[in-house]
């Protein structure tokens, strides 16, 4: 009775190699083809009766940046987040954030024509990217190279910049890794703030103003994104809780809560999102 | 006794992913290949990021939709490139003006004539949008699926921005 089983348990795995073995790697798309038989189906479309998906695509640390510059954002010196910090990010939390802050630092640099510190800024970047798993760039890589001879040429640097966020994208989608790259834009856009805010300490009322107040609007989307990832913890809960706070206190006006386009907030108002953000942004570099 | 059980657990789960391994993925998309084409049509935009949405065959109808938050005063171009789509099935790309559900919603631009690589500069649409409501409209696949068979694709979505366009006239309430 032993025997026989055992020798039913062999031929079944004999079996199963040989149809592993069989056609599956011949070309399947050539096979599909060749199924000419179609079914039958209803091709009506009914968009209540589909399945859904939703994603965001937010803007780049440099087009946030550029815009800000463009409504007056001025350079000045030791606003973004010091390369030496490096060394303070050590869970994988930490370092998808810091990945944005330093990018947000890297944009503001560049499109400032500060180039000195750029490529220090890319190389922590690439550094802290690899250590959570996104390497899609490394700091050996020839771009990074170009980068650094292009040194003084804002445009050319911009450009190397975009290809290096385009690999990185590419990487990301291959590699399912959507929840970490939208982390590091959280700290992208809170860095970007931050410069922002940091930028207008004196608080008027003007076009960078209506920027900083037009970045708000994307915090909604920006938690939503957020909570549906599959990123869990004590730093991220606490990150999240102060994301809405922050979200709370800016719906809380009614210059908000009534406003059609881009509100304009008053004085005050902006210097309490203002406090909010620093304060947060410090807790966190 | 308890051994011959312990065997056969064993060759059970052997076969089991014996049979997974059988489970073949026909996979259309070349993401590097068509994200990098896709790119080189933005010029003279500026890249901003790019969205690749895996695509999974279903016997279904499905809706992907893909918010895009735009920045006032700044003009885009969004190209998508339909390449690494299925033989076999259509992807629709619809823009809505506002989210699925809400009321009074209204498609601002459509593409459903199949070509690989579309554009849409948002400087040609009627209205000013602070976001695109973006669907891809994907209808039941109709061919027949050999078993062990998987077929995937991908649709990628560009987005390219005018760092030049800048007014101060728009968007407040002064």
């Amino acid at each position: 009775m032993k025997h026989k089983f055992i020798r039913i348990i062999a031929f079944a795995l004999t079996a199963s190699l040989f149809a592993a073995c069989g056609d599956g790697g011949s070309d399947q798309k050539q096979k599909l083809e060749n199924f000419e038989e179609e079914k039958q189906s209803d091709k009506s479309f009914n968009p209540d009766d589909v399945e859904r998906t939703r994603t965001v695509v937010f803007p780049s640390a440099h087009e946030i940046m550029t815009v800000f510059k463009n409504a007056g954002l001025k350079y000045k010196p030791d606003v973004t987040n010091d390369v030496a910090n490096k060394s303070n990010y050590n869970t994988r939390f930490q370092k998808a954030l810091a990945v944005g802050f330093y990018t947000s630092g890297l944009a503001y640099h560049v499109i400032h024509n500060q180039s000195a510190e750029a490529p220090e800024y890319l190389k922590v970047i690439l550094e802290l990217s690899s250590e959570i798993g996104i390497s899609g760039v490394s700091a050996d890589d020839e771009l990074v190279q170009n980068f650094e001879n292009s040194m003084g040429d804002e445009e050319k640097m911009l450009e190397i910049m975009s290809d290096i966020q385009s690999e990185t994208d590419a990487y990301i989608a291959d590699n399912d890794m959507q929840d970490w790259q939208m982390l590091i834009f959280s700290g992208a856009w809170l860095e970007g703030m931050y410069i922002g805010v940091k930028a207008n300490d004196s608080y008027n009322t003007g076009d960078l103003s209506r920027r900083i107040s037009e970045q708000m609007s994307i915090l909604e989307n920006q938690i939503s994104v957020l909570e549906s990832t599959d990123l869990q913890g004590e730093d991220f809960d606490s990150y999240m809780n102060s994301l809405k706070e922050l979200e709370e206190l800016y719906n809380s006006y009614p210059e908000v809560q009534n406003a059609e386009g881009v509100p304009k907030l008053g004085v005050n108002q902006l210097k309490e999102i203002s406090d909010q953000i620093k304060t947060l942004r410090n807790s966190l570099i | 006794m308890k051994s011959l059980a312990s065997l056969f657990f064993t060759a059970l789960l052997f076969l089991a992913s014996e049979s997974f391994a059988q489970q073949e993925t026909i996979d259309y998309c070349e993401r590097e290949a068509t994200a990098e084409k896709t790119k080189k049509e933005l010029k003279p935009y500026r890249y901003s990021g790019a969205k690749i949405k895996k695509l999974k065959i279903k016997e279904y109808n499905q809706i992907q939709e893909t918010v895009i938050e735009m920045l006032y005063d700044t003009k885009y171009k969004i190209i998508f490139n339909r390449s690494g789509v299925p033989d076999g099935q259509t992807v629709d790309v619809i823009i809505y003006d506002k989210p699925y559900g809400k009321r009074n919603r209204e498609i601002v631009w459509k593409s459903t004539d199949g070509q690989d690589l579309i554009e849409l500069e948002t400087e040609s649409l009627e209205g000013e949008y602070d976001k695109l409501y973006v669907e891809y409209e994907m209808p039941a696949y109709e061919k027949e699926v050999p078993d062990g068979v998987r077929i995937a694709g991908c649709m990628v979505m560009t987005i390219g921005y005018d760092n030049m366009t800048f007014h101060t006239d728009r968007g407040s309430e002064d």
